[in-house]
Protein backbone atom coordinates (compact mmCIF):
# COMPACT_ATOMS: atom_id res chain seq x y z
CA UNK A 1 0.00 0.00 0.00
CA UNK A 2 1.67 3.26 -0.68
CA UNK A 3 -0.91 5.90 0.33
CA UNK A 4 0.43 5.95 3.85
CA UNK A 5 -0.64 3.25 5.83
CA UNK A 6 2.21 1.76 6.50
CA UNK A 7 3.99 5.38 7.34
CA UNK A 8 0.94 5.35 9.45
CA UNK A 9 1.89 2.13 11.21
CA UNK A 10 5.15 2.04 11.45
CA UNK A 11 4.97 5.34 13.58
CA UNK A 12 2.77 4.21 16.16
CA UNK A 13 3.85 0.36 16.25
CA UNK A 14 5.64 0.61 19.34
CA UNK A 15 3.09 2.23 21.27
CA UNK A 16 0.36 0.08 19.85
CA UNK A 17 2.28 -2.90 20.79
CA UNK A 18 2.26 -1.80 24.66
CA UNK A 19 -1.10 -0.79 24.53
CA UNK A 20 -2.45 -4.59 23.03
CA UNK A 21 -0.07 -6.23 25.64
CA UNK A 22 -1.53 -4.82 28.35
CA UNK A 23 -4.87 -5.74 27.18
CA UNK A 24 -4.21 -9.31 26.94
CA UNK A 25 -1.02 -9.93 29.21
CA UNK A 26 0.37 -12.24 26.80
CA UNK A 27 2.82 -11.54 23.77
CA UNK A 28 1.11 -14.51 21.24
CA UNK A 29 -1.88 -12.89 22.22
CA UNK A 30 -0.84 -9.25 21.91
CA UNK A 31 0.34 -10.08 18.50
CA UNK A 32 -2.42 -11.50 17.32
CA UNK A 33 -5.19 -9.02 18.56
CA UNK A 34 -2.61 -6.31 16.91
CA UNK A 35 -2.31 -8.08 13.70
CA UNK A 36 -6.19 -8.88 13.54
CA UNK A 37 -6.50 -4.90 14.32
CA UNK A 38 -4.11 -3.87 11.70
CA UNK A 39 -5.73 -6.27 9.17
CA UNK A 40 -9.04 -4.38 9.45
CA UNK A 41 -7.54 -0.97 9.42
CA UNK A 42 -5.70 -2.18 5.95
CA UNK A 43 -8.98 -3.21 4.58
CA UNK A 44 -11.04 -0.13 5.60
CA UNK A 45 -8.08 2.23 4.78
CA UNK A 46 -8.77 3.79 1.15
CA UNK A 47 -12.65 4.05 1.19
CA UNK A 48 -12.96 4.73 4.91
CA UNK A 49 -11.29 8.65 4.21
CA UNK A 50 -9.92 7.65 8.23
CA UNK A 51 -10.28 11.81 9.65
CA UNK A 52 -8.68 10.15 12.67
CA UNK A 53 -7.08 7.30 12.42
CA UNK A 54 -5.66 6.31 16.14
CA UNK A 55 -9.66 6.75 17.43
CA UNK A 56 -10.76 4.72 14.36
CA UNK A 57 -7.60 2.09 15.33
CA UNK A 58 -8.36 2.00 18.73
CA UNK A 59 -11.82 1.55 18.40
CA UNK A 60 -10.75 -1.60 16.38
CA UNK A 61 -8.42 -3.12 19.10
CA UNK A 62 -10.61 -2.80 22.21
CA UNK A 63 -13.53 -4.07 20.36
CA UNK A 64 -11.86 -6.74 18.98
CA UNK A 65 -10.25 -7.31 22.33
CA UNK A 66 -13.68 -6.98 23.96
CA UNK A 67 -15.47 -8.80 21.62
CA UNK A 68 -13.40 -11.80 21.63
CA UNK A 69 -14.41 -12.58 25.26
CA UNK A 70 -17.88 -12.15 23.76
CA UNK A 71 -17.66 -14.54 21.27
CA UNK A 72 -16.06 -17.13 24.01
CA UNK A 73 -19.64 -17.84 25.16
CA UNK A 74 -20.62 -19.51 22.00
CA UNK A 75 -17.14 -20.36 20.26
CA UNK A 76 -16.12 -21.73 24.03
CA UNK A 77 -12.62 -22.80 22.12
CA UNK A 78 -10.65 -20.60 20.60
CA UNK A 79 -6.70 -21.20 21.25
CA UNK A 80 -4.20 -19.51 19.06
CA UNK A 81 -1.53 -21.82 18.38
CA UNK A 82 2.67 -21.22 18.77
CA UNK A 83 2.44 -19.96 22.44
CA UNK A 84 6.00 -20.31 24.08
CA UNK A 85 6.46 -19.60 27.75
CA UNK A 86 7.24 -15.68 28.65
CA UNK A 87 10.83 -15.13 29.99
CA UNK A 88 11.47 -13.01 32.71
CA UNK A 89 13.22 -9.78 32.48
CA UNK A 90 16.02 -11.39 34.37
CA UNK A 91 16.51 -8.35 36.74
CA UNK A 92 13.21 -8.39 38.19
CA UNK A 93 14.54 -8.03 41.64
CA UNK A 94 13.87 -4.07 42.37
CA UNK A 95 11.12 -3.56 44.12
CA UNK A 96 9.21 -1.83 40.89
CA UNK A 97 9.75 -4.95 38.72
CA UNK A 98 8.46 -6.68 41.57
CA UNK A 99 4.82 -4.42 41.43
CA UNK A 100 4.84 -4.63 37.60
CA UNK A 101 4.66 -8.65 37.97
CA UNK A 102 2.26 -8.30 40.99
CA UNK A 103 0.08 -5.72 38.77
CA UNK A 104 -0.04 -8.08 36.01
CA UNK A 105 -1.32 -10.99 38.11
CA UNK A 106 -4.09 -8.65 39.50
CA UNK A 107 -4.94 -7.82 35.76
CA UNK A 108 -5.12 -11.41 35.33
CA UNK A 109 -8.36 -11.07 37.61
CA UNK A 110 -10.31 -8.42 35.55
CA UNK A 111 -12.79 -9.22 33.32
CA UNK A 112 -11.81 -8.13 29.76
CA UNK A 113 -13.85 -4.96 29.73
CA UNK A 114 -12.46 -3.83 32.81
CA UNK A 115 -9.15 -4.31 32.04
CA UNK A 116 -9.66 -2.60 28.88
CA UNK A 117 -11.25 0.19 30.55
CA UNK A 118 -8.24 0.21 33.00
CA UNK A 119 -5.71 0.69 30.16
CA UNK A 120 -7.87 3.65 28.14
CA UNK A 121 -8.46 5.31 31.25
CA UNK A 122 -4.56 4.74 33.06
CA UNK A 123 -2.06 4.11 30.26
CA UNK A 124 -3.98 5.55 27.17
CA UNK A 125 -4.95 8.52 30.05
CA UNK A 126 -8.20 9.08 27.83
CA UNK A 127 -11.19 11.01 29.15
CA UNK A 128 -14.37 8.80 30.08
CA UNK A 129 -16.03 9.99 26.94
CA UNK A 130 -13.38 9.15 24.85
CA UNK A 131 -13.17 5.48 26.61
CA UNK A 132 -16.60 5.48 26.50
CA UNK A 133 -16.53 6.08 22.52
CA UNK A 134 -13.49 3.74 22.00
CA UNK A 135 -15.49 1.03 23.79
CA UNK A 136 -18.69 1.61 21.99
CA UNK A 137 -20.49 1.74 25.74
CA UNK A 138 -21.93 4.28 28.09
CA UNK A 139 -19.72 7.02 30.31
CA UNK A 140 -21.89 5.01 33.08
CA UNK A 141 -20.25 2.22 31.98
CA UNK A 142 -17.13 3.10 31.97
CA UNK A 143 -17.65 4.57 35.07
CA UNK A 144 -19.10 1.60 36.70
CA UNK A 145 -16.41 -1.04 35.16
CA UNK A 146 -13.80 1.64 36.30
CA UNK A 147 -15.12 1.35 39.86
CA UNK A 148 -15.28 -2.32 39.91
CA UNK A 149 -11.75 -2.70 38.00
CA UNK A 150 -9.97 -0.36 40.79
CA UNK A 151 -12.21 -2.32 43.97
CA UNK A 152 -11.17 -5.72 42.09
CA UNK A 153 -7.31 -4.66 41.77
CA UNK A 154 -7.47 -3.33 45.83
CA UNK A 155 -9.11 -6.52 46.70
CA UNK A 156 -6.71 -9.25 44.92
CA UNK A 157 -3.48 -6.57 45.33
CA UNK A 158 -3.66 -5.06 48.32
CA UNK A 159 0.27 -4.54 48.54
CA UNK A 160 -0.36 -1.88 45.10
CA UNK A 161 -2.00 0.64 47.72
CA UNK A 162 -1.55 3.07 44.79
CA UNK A 163 -4.19 2.03 42.76
CA UNK A 164 -6.78 3.52 44.68
CA UNK A 165 -5.37 6.90 43.15
CA UNK A 166 -7.96 7.92 40.26
CA UNK A 167 -6.92 9.13 36.75
CA UNK A 168 -5.22 12.73 37.01
CA UNK A 169 -7.22 15.67 36.65
CA UNK A 170 -10.41 14.06 36.97
CA UNK A 171 -11.43 13.90 33.44
CA UNK A 172 -14.92 13.41 32.90
CA UNK B 1 7.40 4.67 40.89
CA UNK B 2 3.69 5.68 42.24
CA UNK B 3 0.79 5.24 40.68
CA UNK B 4 -1.52 3.14 38.43
CA UNK B 5 -0.56 5.10 35.06
CA UNK B 6 3.63 4.42 35.93
CA UNK B 7 3.37 1.31 36.85
CA UNK B 8 1.08 0.52 33.44
CA UNK B 9 4.04 2.24 31.43
CA UNK B 10 6.41 -0.19 33.01
CA UNK B 11 4.70 -3.57 32.59
CA UNK B 12 4.25 -2.23 28.79
CA UNK B 13 8.14 -1.99 28.38
CA UNK B 14 7.71 -5.74 28.52
CA UNK B 15 5.92 -5.48 25.49
CA UNK B 16 8.17 -5.72 22.17
CA UNK B 17 7.46 -3.74 19.14
CA UNK B 18 5.70 -6.80 17.16
CA UNK B 19 6.28 -6.30 13.79
CA UNK B 20 2.91 -7.92 12.24
CA UNK B 21 3.30 -4.98 9.34
CA UNK B 22 4.55 -7.88 6.78
CA UNK B 23 2.46 -10.80 7.59
CA UNK B 24 -1.05 -7.78 8.05
CA UNK B 25 0.19 -7.22 4.55
CA UNK B 26 0.29 -10.44 3.61
CA UNK B 27 -3.46 -11.34 5.05
CA UNK B 28 -4.83 -8.35 2.99
CA UNK B 29 -3.13 -10.11 -0.14
CA UNK B 30 -4.63 -13.46 0.75
CA UNK B 31 -8.31 -11.78 1.58
CA UNK B 32 -8.03 -9.91 -1.57
CA UNK B 33 -7.10 -13.07 -3.74
CA UNK B 34 -9.78 -14.57 -1.98
CA UNK B 35 -12.11 -12.17 -2.92
CA UNK B 36 -11.49 -12.57 -6.69
CA UNK B 37 -10.04 -15.32 -8.25
CA UNK B 38 -12.14 -17.75 -9.30
CA UNK B 39 -11.16 -21.52 -8.77
CA UNK B 40 -9.86 -21.32 -4.80
CA UNK B 41 -12.42 -23.11 -3.61
CA UNK B 42 -16.01 -24.46 -4.44
CA UNK B 43 -17.07 -22.91 -0.85
CA UNK B 44 -15.55 -19.64 -1.17
CA UNK B 45 -16.86 -19.67 -5.21
CA UNK B 46 -20.25 -20.04 -3.17
CA UNK B 47 -20.05 -17.22 -0.97
CA UNK B 48 -18.79 -15.25 -3.96
CA UNK B 49 -21.51 -15.77 -6.31
CA UNK B 50 -24.31 -15.83 -3.95
CA UNK B 51 -22.82 -12.07 -3.41
CA UNK B 52 -22.45 -10.80 -7.00
CA UNK B 53 -25.68 -12.57 -7.68
CA UNK B 54 -27.52 -10.51 -5.34
CA UNK B 55 -25.49 -7.52 -6.52
CA UNK B 56 -26.42 -8.59 -10.09
CA UNK B 57 -23.14 -8.98 -11.33
CA UNK B 58 -21.88 -11.30 -13.68
CA UNK B 59 -20.26 -15.04 -11.90
CA UNK B 60 -16.97 -15.80 -12.37
CA UNK B 61 -16.52 -17.64 -15.24
CA UNK B 62 -15.31 -21.41 -13.94
CA UNK B 63 -18.19 -21.29 -11.23
CA UNK B 64 -19.99 -23.95 -11.99
CA UNK B 65 -23.08 -25.02 -10.14
CA UNK B 66 -23.05 -27.84 -7.43
CA UNK B 67 -24.65 -30.96 -7.01
CA UNK B 68 -26.05 -30.74 -3.55
CA UNK B 69 -28.61 -30.71 -0.83
CA UNK B 70 -29.30 -26.90 -2.19
CA UNK B 71 -28.76 -28.12 -5.64
CA UNK B 72 -26.53 -24.89 -6.62
CA UNK B 73 -29.42 -22.63 -6.11
CA UNK B 74 -28.37 -20.51 -3.49
CA UNK B 75 -31.87 -18.67 -3.09
CA UNK B 76 -32.45 -18.15 0.80
CA UNK B 77 -33.68 -21.64 1.86
CA UNK B 78 -32.70 -21.08 5.49
CA UNK B 79 -35.69 -18.51 6.19
CA UNK B 80 -34.98 -16.24 9.30
CA UNK B 81 -37.32 -15.14 11.53
CA UNK B 82 -37.61 -13.12 14.42
CA UNK B 83 -38.21 -14.49 17.83
CA UNK B 84 -41.15 -13.38 20.40
CA UNK B 85 -39.93 -12.17 23.41
CA UNK B 86 -42.33 -11.30 25.96
CA UNK B 87 -42.62 -7.77 27.48
CA UNK B 88 -41.35 -4.88 26.83
CA UNK B 89 -37.13 -5.25 26.22
CA UNK B 90 -34.61 -3.01 24.37
CA UNK B 91 -33.05 -6.25 22.61
CA UNK B 92 -32.55 -9.44 22.88
CA UNK B 93 -30.33 -12.55 21.55
CA UNK B 94 -29.90 -16.44 21.21
CA UNK B 95 -26.78 -17.44 22.97
CA UNK B 96 -27.30 -20.96 22.43
CA UNK B 97 -28.80 -23.84 20.98
CA UNK B 98 -29.84 -27.53 21.57
CA UNK B 99 -28.24 -30.09 19.12
CA UNK B 100 -31.73 -31.24 17.75
CA UNK B 101 -32.94 -27.71 16.69
CA UNK B 102 -35.80 -27.34 19.03
CA UNK B 103 -34.50 -25.55 21.67
CA UNK B 104 -33.00 -22.37 21.45
CA UNK B 105 -31.92 -20.09 24.81
CA UNK B 106 -30.97 -16.54 25.16
CA UNK B 107 -31.76 -13.26 26.86
CA UNK B 108 -33.72 -9.91 26.59
CA UNK B 109 -32.17 -6.59 28.30
CA UNK B 110 -33.93 -4.10 28.73
CA UNK B 111 -32.28 -0.61 28.46
CA UNK B 112 -30.96 -0.38 32.06
CA UNK B 113 -28.94 -3.06 30.73
CA UNK B 114 -29.96 -6.04 33.08
CA UNK B 115 -30.57 -9.32 31.26
CA UNK B 116 -33.31 -11.98 31.00
CA UNK B 117 -32.60 -15.14 29.99
CA UNK B 118 -35.31 -16.75 28.06
CA UNK B 119 -36.02 -19.96 26.67
CA UNK B 120 -37.66 -20.88 23.26
CA UNK B 121 -39.41 -24.19 22.50
CA UNK B 122 -40.39 -24.66 18.79
CA UNK B 123 -40.29 -21.30 19.07
CA UNK B 124 -42.31 -19.80 21.80
CA UNK B 125 -41.07 -18.21 24.59
CA UNK B 126 -40.26 -18.80 28.55
CA UNK B 127 -39.21 -16.00 30.28
CA UNK B 128 -36.43 -17.39 33.37
CA UNK B 129 -35.83 -13.83 34.53
CA UNK B 130 -32.97 -12.52 36.25
CA UNK B 131 -30.97 -14.74 38.07
CA UNK B 132 -27.76 -12.85 38.48
CA UNK B 133 -25.34 -9.96 37.46
CA UNK B 134 -25.30 -10.30 33.43
CA UNK B 135 -25.87 -13.96 33.56
CA UNK B 136 -25.80 -15.65 29.48
CA UNK B 137 -27.05 -18.88 29.08
CA UNK B 138 -24.08 -21.39 27.51
CA UNK B 139 -26.03 -24.21 26.71
CA UNK B 140 -28.85 -26.17 26.07
CA UNK B 141 -29.80 -29.80 26.18
CA UNK B 142 -32.24 -31.62 24.21
CA UNK B 143 -34.18 -32.40 27.50
CA UNK B 144 -34.51 -28.79 28.13
CA UNK B 145 -31.85 -28.29 30.93
CA UNK B 146 -29.78 -25.34 30.17
CA UNK B 147 -26.59 -23.52 32.10
CA UNK B 148 -25.74 -20.13 32.18
CA UNK B 149 -23.03 -17.64 33.52
CA UNK B 150 -22.45 -14.19 34.47
CA UNK B 151 -19.50 -12.58 34.07
CA UNK B 152 -19.28 -9.63 36.55
CA UNK B 153 -16.25 -9.67 38.94
CA UNK B 154 -15.87 -13.33 38.95
CA UNK B 155 -17.49 -15.58 37.24
CA UNK B 156 -20.71 -17.60 38.71
CA UNK B 157 -23.02 -20.26 37.15
CA UNK B 158 -26.14 -21.99 37.37
CA UNK B 159 -27.67 -25.03 36.32
CA UNK B 160 -31.63 -24.65 35.00
CA UNK B 161 -33.52 -27.06 35.46
CA UNK B 162 -37.02 -28.39 35.72
CA UNK B 163 -37.69 -24.59 36.43
CA UNK B 164 -34.89 -23.99 39.28
CA UNK B 165 -31.86 -21.94 38.87
CA UNK B 166 -29.44 -24.20 40.88
CA UNK B 167 -25.77 -22.51 42.16
CA UNK B 168 -22.55 -24.44 40.63
CA UNK B 169 -20.18 -25.23 43.03
CA UNK B 170 -16.92 -23.72 42.84
CA UNK B 171 -15.01 -20.58 42.73
CA UNK B 172 -14.83 -18.85 39.83
CA UNK B 173 -17.42 -21.46 37.99
CA UNK B 174 -17.77 -20.60 33.93
CA UNK B 175 -20.65 -23.65 33.04
CA UNK B 176 -20.00 -24.18 29.27
CA UNK B 177 -21.83 -27.13 28.05
CA UNK B 178 -24.50 -29.46 29.77
CA UNK B 179 -25.89 -33.18 28.93
CA UNK B 180 -29.83 -34.28 29.01
CA UNK B 181 -28.61 -35.97 32.76
CA UNK B 182 -27.21 -32.01 33.67
CA UNK B 183 -23.70 -33.36 34.12
CA UNK B 184 -22.11 -29.80 33.25
CA UNK B 185 -18.49 -29.11 31.93
CA UNK B 186 -16.84 -26.22 31.99
CA UNK B 187 -14.07 -24.28 33.87
CA UNK B 188 -12.94 -23.65 37.20
CA UNK B 189 -10.57 -20.93 38.12
CA UNK B 190 -9.76 -21.36 34.24
CA UNK B 191 -9.33 -24.85 34.22
CA UNK B 192 -11.21 -28.14 32.78
CA UNK B 193 -13.51 -29.63 35.33
CA UNK B 194 -17.19 -31.60 35.09
CA UNK B 195 -20.07 -31.23 37.64
CA UNK B 196 -21.14 -34.75 37.71
CA UNK B 197 -23.73 -32.68 40.61
CA UNK B 198 -24.05 -29.13 40.78
CA UNK B 199 -24.17 -28.88 44.36
CA UNK B 200 -20.74 -30.64 44.77
CA UNK B 201 -17.29 -29.43 44.09
CA UNK B 202 -16.67 -30.31 40.53
CA UNK B 203 -13.88 -32.75 39.47
CA UNK B 204 -10.66 -31.26 37.32
CA UNK B 205 -10.18 -33.10 34.18
CA UNK B 206 -6.52 -33.99 33.39
CA UNK B 207 -4.21 -31.80 31.56
CA UNK B 208 -0.54 -32.83 30.39
CA UNK B 209 2.37 -31.42 32.09
CA UNK B 210 2.48 -27.68 31.20
CA UNK B 211 -0.57 -26.92 29.10
CA UNK B 212 -4.09 -25.40 29.73
CA UNK B 213 -7.43 -26.09 28.43
CA UNK B 214 -10.96 -24.91 27.81
CA UNK B 215 -14.04 -27.05 27.43
CA UNK B 216 -16.04 -26.63 24.65
CA UNK B 217 -18.93 -29.46 25.01
CA UNK B 218 -19.98 -32.80 26.45
CA UNK B 219 -21.88 -35.59 25.07
CA UNK B 220 -24.58 -38.18 26.42
CA UNK B 221 -21.76 -40.35 28.16
CA UNK B 222 -20.12 -37.52 29.35
CA UNK B 223 -17.29 -37.68 27.12
CA UNK B 224 -15.78 -33.83 26.95
CA UNK B 225 -14.38 -32.40 24.58
CA UNK B 226 -12.21 -28.90 23.42
CA UNK B 227 -8.80 -27.78 23.19
CA UNK B 228 -5.58 -27.51 25.25
CA UNK B 229 -2.45 -25.52 24.23
CA UNK B 230 1.33 -25.81 25.72
CA UNK B 231 4.31 -24.27 24.17
CA UNK B 232 3.91 -26.83 20.66
CA UNK B 233 0.55 -25.04 19.85
CA UNK B 234 -3.17 -25.57 20.12
CA UNK B 235 -4.60 -28.93 19.80
CA UNK B 236 -7.67 -30.73 19.76
CA UNK B 237 -8.48 -32.38 22.20
CA UNK B 238 -11.24 -35.08 24.01
CA UNK B 239 -11.60 -36.01 27.79
CA UNK B 240 -13.11 -39.75 28.61
CA UNK B 241 -15.80 -39.75 31.33
CA UNK B 242 -13.06 -40.67 34.13
CA UNK B 243 -10.94 -37.41 33.17
CA UNK B 244 -8.42 -38.76 31.18
CA UNK B 245 -7.72 -37.35 27.85
CA UNK B 246 -5.53 -37.31 24.74
CA UNK B 247 -5.51 -35.45 21.67
CA UNK B 248 -7.51 -35.27 18.33
CA UNK B 249 -4.98 -35.79 15.54
CA UNK B 250 -5.55 -32.77 12.75
CA UNK B 251 -5.83 -33.99 8.68
CA UNK B 252 -2.92 -34.97 7.25
CA UNK B 253 -3.24 -32.00 4.61
CA UNK B 254 -2.08 -30.00 7.29
CA UNK B 255 1.81 -31.23 6.98
CA UNK B 256 4.41 -29.15 8.71
CA UNK B 257 2.42 -26.15 7.42
CA UNK B 258 1.97 -23.46 10.25
CA UNK B 259 -1.77 -24.15 12.57
CA UNK B 260 -3.05 -20.47 13.41
CA UNK B 261 -5.68 -21.54 15.49
CA UNK B 262 -7.95 -24.26 16.34
CA UNK B 263 -12.07 -24.43 17.37
CA UNK B 264 -13.66 -27.53 18.99
CA UNK B 265 -17.39 -26.89 18.63
CA UNK B 266 -19.57 -29.92 19.50
CA UNK B 267 -19.59 -33.57 20.64
CA UNK B 268 -22.27 -35.92 19.28
CA UNK B 269 -22.21 -39.60 20.20
CA UNK B 270 -18.79 -40.32 18.84
CA UNK B 271 -18.22 -37.46 16.54
CA UNK B 272 -16.61 -34.33 17.30
CA UNK B 273 -16.88 -30.90 15.31
CA UNK B 274 -14.11 -28.30 14.61
CA UNK B 275 -11.84 -26.00 12.34
CA UNK B 276 -8.58 -25.47 12.18
CA UNK B 277 -7.16 -22.39 10.27
CA UNK B 278 -3.29 -22.75 8.87
CA UNK B 279 -1.18 -21.08 6.93
CA UNK B 280 1.53 -22.21 3.83
CA UNK B 281 3.72 -19.21 4.29
CA UNK B 282 1.13 -17.66 1.27
CA UNK B 283 -1.87 -18.42 1.86
CA UNK B 284 -4.34 -19.35 4.88
CA UNK B 285 -6.86 -21.63 4.35
CA UNK B 286 -9.34 -23.01 7.37
CA UNK B 287 -10.67 -27.15 6.86
CA UNK B 288 -14.03 -27.74 8.53
CA UNK B 289 -12.94 -30.85 10.59
CA UNK B 290 -15.07 -34.42 11.75
CA UNK B 291 -13.35 -36.63 13.87
CA UNK B 292 -14.80 -39.70 14.99
CA UNK B 293 -12.96 -40.22 18.96
CA UNK B 294 -13.62 -43.80 19.18
CA UNK B 295 -11.82 -45.12 15.66
CA UNK B 296 -9.61 -41.93 15.23
CA UNK B 297 -11.39 -41.38 11.59
CA UNK B 298 -11.57 -37.67 10.62
CA UNK B 299 -12.73 -36.04 7.60
CA UNK B 300 -12.27 -32.42 6.44
CA UNK B 301 -13.47 -29.99 3.97
CA UNK B 302 -11.94 -26.50 3.18
CA UNK B 303 -14.92 -23.33 5.04
CA UNK B 304 -14.84 -20.16 3.72
CA UNK B 305 -13.92 -18.80 7.07
CA UNK B 306 -13.65 -20.34 10.39
CA UNK B 307 -16.99 -21.01 11.83
CA UNK B 308 -18.66 -19.50 14.91
CA UNK B 309 -21.45 -22.74 15.50
CA UNK B 310 -21.33 -26.10 14.73
CA UNK B 311 -23.27 -29.11 14.15
CA UNK B 312 -22.75 -32.39 14.90
CA UNK B 313 -23.12 -34.65 12.12
CA UNK B 314 -20.76 -32.12 10.03
CA UNK B 315 -22.30 -29.00 9.71
CA UNK B 316 -20.73 -25.12 9.99
CA UNK B 317 -21.99 -21.66 10.34
CA UNK B 318 -20.51 -18.53 10.30
CA UNK B 319 -19.50 -15.06 8.67
CA UNK B 320 -17.77 -15.16 5.35
CA UNK B 321 -15.34 -12.49 4.46
CA UNK B 322 -16.51 -9.34 2.57
CA UNK B 323 -16.12 -9.29 -0.75
CA UNK B 324 -14.99 -6.58 -2.91
CA UNK B 325 -17.26 -5.20 -6.07
CA UNK B 326 -16.99 -2.23 -8.02
CA UNK B 327 -19.78 -0.97 -6.15
CA UNK B 328 -17.71 -1.10 -2.88
CA UNK B 329 -16.91 -3.98 -0.37
CA UNK B 330 -19.96 -5.92 0.45
CA UNK B 331 -20.46 -6.98 4.21
CA UNK B 332 -19.84 -10.47 5.00
CA UNK B 333 -22.59 -13.17 4.75
CA UNK B 334 -23.38 -15.96 7.24
CA UNK B 335 -22.91 -18.96 5.53
CA UNK B 336 -23.92 -22.77 6.41
CA UNK B 337 -21.63 -25.37 4.84
CA UNK B 338 -21.92 -29.23 5.03
CA UNK B 339 -18.33 -31.80 5.13
CA UNK B 340 -19.48 -31.88 1.67
CA UNK B 341 -18.91 -27.90 0.97
CA UNK B 342 -22.50 -27.39 -0.13
CA UNK B 343 -24.42 -24.92 1.96
CA UNK B 344 -26.08 -22.12 1.79
CA UNK B 345 -26.42 -18.40 2.79
CA UNK B 346 -28.44 -17.45 5.72
CA UNK B 347 -31.50 -14.55 4.70
CA UNK B 348 -31.81 -11.63 7.08
CA UNK B 349 -34.73 -11.38 9.40
CA UNK B 350 -37.35 -8.83 9.16
CA UNK B 351 -36.04 -5.31 9.31
CA UNK B 352 -32.36 -6.03 9.30
CA UNK B 353 -30.12 -3.55 8.92
CA UNK B 354 -27.87 -4.68 6.18
CA UNK B 355 -24.62 -2.80 5.88
CA UNK B 356 -21.25 -2.62 3.87
CA UNK B 357 -18.28 -4.43 5.12
CA UNK B 358 -19.79 -4.99 8.63
CA UNK B 359 -20.99 -8.23 9.32
CA UNK B 360 -24.60 -7.84 10.97
CA UNK B 361 -25.58 -11.23 11.88
CA UNK B 362 -24.01 -13.35 14.51
CA UNK B 363 -24.70 -16.95 14.45
CA UNK B 364 -24.50 -18.94 18.03
CA UNK B 365 -26.23 -21.92 17.49
CA UNK B 366 -26.57 -24.87 15.13
CA UNK B 367 -28.21 -27.69 15.19
CA UNK B 368 -26.84 -31.64 14.11
CA UNK B 369 -28.55 -31.61 11.06
CA UNK B 370 -27.99 -28.01 10.19
CA UNK B 371 -31.36 -27.22 9.76
CA UNK B 372 -32.26 -24.93 12.70
CA UNK B 373 -29.81 -22.26 13.68
CA UNK B 374 -30.12 -19.56 16.04
CA UNK B 375 -28.21 -16.22 16.49
CA UNK B 376 -29.22 -12.40 16.39
CA UNK B 377 -29.03 -9.91 13.94
CA UNK B 378 -28.94 -6.06 13.98
CA UNK B 379 -32.31 -4.42 13.37
CA UNK B 380 -34.45 -1.15 12.86
CA UNK B 381 -35.99 -0.24 16.10
CA UNK B 382 -39.67 0.85 15.66
CA UNK B 383 -39.04 4.06 17.67
CA UNK B 384 -35.83 4.90 16.22
CA UNK B 385 -32.37 3.61 16.48
CA UNK B 386 -30.69 0.00 16.16
CA UNK B 387 -30.78 -2.99 18.38
CA UNK B 388 -30.13 -6.41 18.34
CA UNK B 389 -33.22 -9.31 17.43
CA UNK B 390 -33.08 -13.05 18.40
CA UNK B 391 -33.44 -14.93 15.36
CA UNK B 392 -33.87 -18.46 14.44
CA UNK B 393 -33.21 -19.71 10.85
CA UNK B 394 -35.09 -23.07 9.64
CA UNK B 395 -33.63 -24.52 6.55
CA UNK B 396 -35.69 -26.50 3.96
Amino acid sequence: MDDGFDEYVQAGLGRWSRVAYLLTGDHHAAEDLLQNALLKLALSWRKARIDAPDAYLRKILYHEHVSRWRRSHHLRNEHLSERMPEHGTGHDLAADAIRRILLRQALEKLTRKQRAVIVLRYFEDLSEPDAAEALGVSIGTVKSQQSRALARLREVAPELHVLVKEPRGARA
Amino acid sequence: MSDLKELLEGLSEQAPRYDVLARVHGRRLVRLRQRRVAGYSASVLAVVAIALTMLRLPLPGEYEPQTSPFGGHYDGRCVAERLDVPGNFAGSKVTAGDPSGRRLAGHAYRSDGRTHLITWDYGMATEIGPIGGNAEFTDIAESGVAVATATADTRTSWLHRDGANILLAGEDAEALAVNDTGTVAGQVAGRPAVWDDPKTEPRPLALPAGATGRVADISADGTVVGTIADNTGTHAYRWHPDGTGEELKLPEDIGADKVLEVRVGTVDGNWVVGSVRYTDGIQETTLLVRWNHVTGQKRWTIAPAQPDAFGGQGWSAGIAPPIDTPNGSHGGHAFLQDMGGQGDVLSDAEGAVTGLSTPEITVTALSRDGRALGGYQTVVRPTGGQTTAAVRWTCH
